[in-house]
């Protein structure tokens, strides 16, 4: 079954071990200006969000790029980057509405999430279950649930 | 370079020459780095009587050769500095994640010298540093402050910054990053403001190499492994942060009350981690790189002490609680929000406002001299607004500011500051707990627990447990918990990991980054040799074992209630066993062979 | 006798203290009974992995450690307040 990546706000603590595991995991070693995830966090209001490319059905990057190193394979749930084709143009970073796909100079290429091919390493590494990598269908199911139980413990407060 | 950076940045103030040179690395194999390279280069560069607040001290940042990499809970940073507070040797560590960006900025320490004729801030973007005019930043509190340098600088800077306490020169100013971590002890705050230096502002991008990636993801999931396990690193300290030690802490009777007149306080249970996490708690938070998640988002509601931030940990809401005979955790969340803002030390505010408090009491102060206000044990609303006046400097506020010894002493009692080598003592009873006393009075940097956390076995019973009571043994405890945390310290590691790992996970880890071989006996000798290096250093200030005390109350009076009734502080039964163990003289002056078996000599 | 709970244990019993009536011998006594009454949210603290009694836990009898009065055997009389804390730590 197709699986997404979740990320789950409420539980993140800012420590930004994924994007250790995503620099180390891409180019081993430590950079996490490099990492394809990343992690703000607003520290007035002590609440951490991190955040990673959401793999579009529809991605405006794979329909800019004019060498098809973005792509969708039919089917599948990632967006693909080969940077063997890549002309370095980044029409994909100006079309993401998200900024989730960044140019590296450092490298000389377009940083983006792939997933770690199915096996994504800033899951693995969060600490308190903030990424989770779930079935596409299931992924919501806690959030549902979570409003569903908060539904009925208001009706039986009432009853 | 792997591990270390190589680098070290120099700013000097007073010119504006900013300079790069490469690290000593004879001196990061023998001194690992943070705490021991920093405490390195300060005694090799400035004399020992050098006024702290002068420009010829040296402010000194520098993170561990683990900070910046996925070693769990290793992303820490120490500042060293000579401290205005006690004279010796400051060595202050903090979180968030401040430390690492330094680090991926390319750095292994920055060294802040002279003083800027105008109020600066230093902005570090990669290899480009620019000192600049601070103007309105000066006079602002700690968020704002952050706020304002990131308009300037950029808007993912990492900052640290002083607040008005630390621009005041008050000697228990701490300097805070991230908004809410703190390099607290000490006063290094104060020779922050004393370099007319406001804040400094981090962008880094570069990378961080390992040497042994193989070995160092073994170690990184051994270590992580270990510490999620163990129900104190895995579960515990998430749950209810430090704070859950107050009612250990009282039930055992070593939790000092109303200025250590007492070991026990009846309502401790109002202002433990419990109440906390029921009442105050949002979210617990973690620093860089962190698996355990410590860190308190708290918020209070009552509108008298409304307000929201981070903390309190055990020491603040002991200090701010039962030292104060407050009760009430609204207040001591209120009052730590002020400090995080103001930028001053909870355990030494906190505990000044408690040694006044005992001075107003006895009478040896009056309201004449407090500027009108009436200072009792157990007023939460006057401690608040005490820790607000100090950080301002205004009023009574203005003798706070200066740390309950020299409070004490300006009245003619110094007997009231609860304090060792003028640095106040945090929250565990040396009467209560033998071995923690000796801990006290030992430390290189004055009163603190952290430097030889004899808590986990005298108390908590982690990894081995050691009667509370008891002397025997404790002398050689004592050595090897503060030669641990000398060398954890200078990795960069957090002294949680200990509730989980030890020395052989962490040497293990260093030789895997740096690809420098250390055994785990290598790494409590590089321990060793850090607390020999920083105690000879104190020695050619001036201290001597005179200084190696304990407050007379901890020798003489006997906690008046609860389980420790009766008790005192034995540390003249242990000192000279200490001594001998360390391999010392009998005045505490380390001998001709132990520093040559060091490399200190 | 008086017990107090702290920390998770408050979780685990829905209670910070209770008094205690039923006769027992041992504190070891105590706990197995206190485990048959709590069940397993409890037993998981006082219970190392190995399956030691007592485990990591701090359990104190009228402030002093157990561990210090002859460990699992120590006896309990009627007026004794035994504090029973999970494995915790801070600083």
């Amino acid at each position: 079954m197709p699986k997404i990546l979740m990320i789950h706000p409420e539980k993140c603590t800012g420590c930004r071990n994924c994007m250790l595991a995503c620099s180390y995991g891409k180019d081993g070693q430590f950079r996490p200006a490099a990492s394809r995830i990343h992690v703000y966090t607003w520290e007035r209001e002590g609440f951490s969000v991190p955040i990673m490319c959401q793999q579009c059905n529809d991605a405006p990057c794979t329909k800019v790029c004019p060498t098809h190193s973005m792509y969708r394979l039919p089917g599948t749930t990632l967006v693909e980057y080969d940077s063997r084709d890549c002309i370095r143009c980044r029409m994909c970073i100006q079309a993401c509405p998200f900024g989730n796909a960044v140019f590296d100079s450092y490298t000389n290429t377009i940083l983006k999430c792939d997933t770690c091919n199915g096996d994504p390493a800033c899951v693995k590494m969060c600490p308190t279950s903030a990424l989770t990598y779930d079935d596409e269908t299931v992924s919501t199911r806690s959030r549902k649930k979570a409003l569903a139980t908060k539904i009925k413990d208001a009706f039986q407060e009432v009853s | 370079m792997y591990g270390w950076t190589g680098v070290i940045l120099r700013v000097d103030l007073s010119s504006g020459a900013i300079t790069r040179e490469p690290t000593n690395m004879r001196d990061a194999k023998l001194f690992i780095g943070a705490r021991g390279l920093a405490a390195k280069l300060l005694t090799d560069e400035i004399s020992p009587r050098t006024d702290a607040l002068s420009p010829g001290n040296k402010l000194i940042f520098a993170p561990g050769p683990l900070s910046g990499t996925f070693a769990p809970s290793m992303g820490r940073y120490d500042v060293v500095t000579k401290s205005p507070l006690t004279g010796a040797i400051a060595a202050s560590n903090s979180g968030g994640t401040f430390g690492p960006e330094l680090k991926f900025a390319g750095y292994d320490m920055l060294v802040i010298e002279g003083r800027a004729k105008h109020p600066s801030f230093l902005w570090i973007n990669n290899e480009e540093v620019e000192i600049r005019e601070a103007g309105e930043l000066w006079g602002n509190m700690v968020p704002e402050t952050t706020e304002m340098v990131r308009a300037l600088t950029d808007e993912d800077a990492r900052v640290a910054c002083i607040g008005p306490a630390g621009e005041k020169l008050s000697l228990v100013a701490n300097i805070m990053n991230d908004m809410h971590r703190a390099a607290g002890r000490s006063g290094v705050g104060a020779v922050m403001g004393s370099k007319n230096l406001k804040a400094i502002a981090v962008v880094g991008t570069r990378p961080i190499k390992v040497a042994n990636p193989k070995a160092f993801e073994k170690f990184v999931k051994i270590a992580r492994q270990k510490i999620s396990e163990n129900p104190v690193g895995g579960t515990g300290l998430r749950v209810y942060g430090t704070n859950v030690l107050v009612n250990i802490l009282n039930q055992v009777g070593a939790f000092p009350t109303r200025n250590f007149k007492d070991g026990y306080f009846p309502s401790a249970d109002k202002i433990g981690g419990e109440s906390l996490t029921s009442n105050h708690l949002l979210r617990p938070k973690g620093c860089f790189a962190c698996t355990i998640s410590c860190g308190r988002v708290t918020k209070v509601v009552n509108p008298k002490y409304a307000g929201k931030g981070e903390g309190p940990e055990y020491e603040t809401a002991w200090g701010f609680g039962a030292d104060c005979g407050i009760d009430n955790l609204d207040a001591i969340n209120k009052a730590n929000y002020l400090c995080n803002e103001l930028g001053l030390d909870t355990i030494s505010i906190a505990s000044t406002i408690a040694c006044a408090m005992d001075m107003y009491t006895d009478e040896v102060i009056s309201i004449e001299d407090t500027g009108g206000l009436e200072i009792r044990f157990g007023d939460a609303e006057t401690m608040v607004e005490l820790v607000r006046l100090t950080g301002l400097r205004k009023g009574f506020g203005n003798q706070l500011a200066e740390g309950s010894y020299r409070l004490a002493e300006k009245y003619g009692h110094p007997e009231y500051s609860m304090s060792v080598k003028k640095q106040e003592m945090p929250a565990y009873d040396p009467r209560g707990v033998q071995g923690i006393g000796l801990q006290y009075a030992t430390s290189n940097r004055g009163g603190c627990h952290v430097r030889g956390y004899t808590i986990s076995p005298e108390v908590l019973g982690t990894p081995f447990k050691m009667d509370q009571h008891a002397t025997e043994g404790k002398a050689d405890v004592v050595i090897t918990f503060q030669n641990l945390g000398a060398a954890l310290d200078s990795t960069g590691a957090c002294l949680f990991t200990t509730f989980g790992i030890g020395a052989d996970e962490l040497a293990a880890l260093l030789s895997a980054v740096t690809g420098v071989h250390y055994s785990p006996a290598d790494f409590m000798k590089a321990g060793d040799r850090i607390w020999n290096l920083e105690r000879q250093w104190n020695l050619k200030v001036g201290m001597t074992s005179a200084d190696d005390s304990l407050p007379t109350r901890m020798l003489k009076d006997p906690i008046p209630t609860g389980p420790s009734r009766g008790k005192v502080n034995h540390l003249h039964e242990m000192l000279p066993e200490y001594y001998k163990l360390r391999g010392w003289d009998a005045e505490g002056i380390p001998t001709e062979e132990k520093l040559k078996e060091l490399a200190l000599a | 006798m008086m017990i107090r709970y702290f920390a998770m244990l408050r979780d685990a019993t829905h209670r910070s203290e209770q008094m205690w009536d039923s006769p027992v011998s041992s504190l070891g006594e105590l706990l197995i009974a206190l485990c048959k009454s709590y069940g397993p949210e409890f037993h998981k603290w006082v219970v190392d992995e190995k399956g030691n009694l007592g485990g990591l836990s701090i359990i104190l009898v009228n402030g002093t450690d157990y561990r210090h009065l002859g460990g699992l055997d120590a006896h309990l009389n009627e007026n004794d307040v035994i504090a029973i804390f999970p494995p915790v730590a801070g600083g």
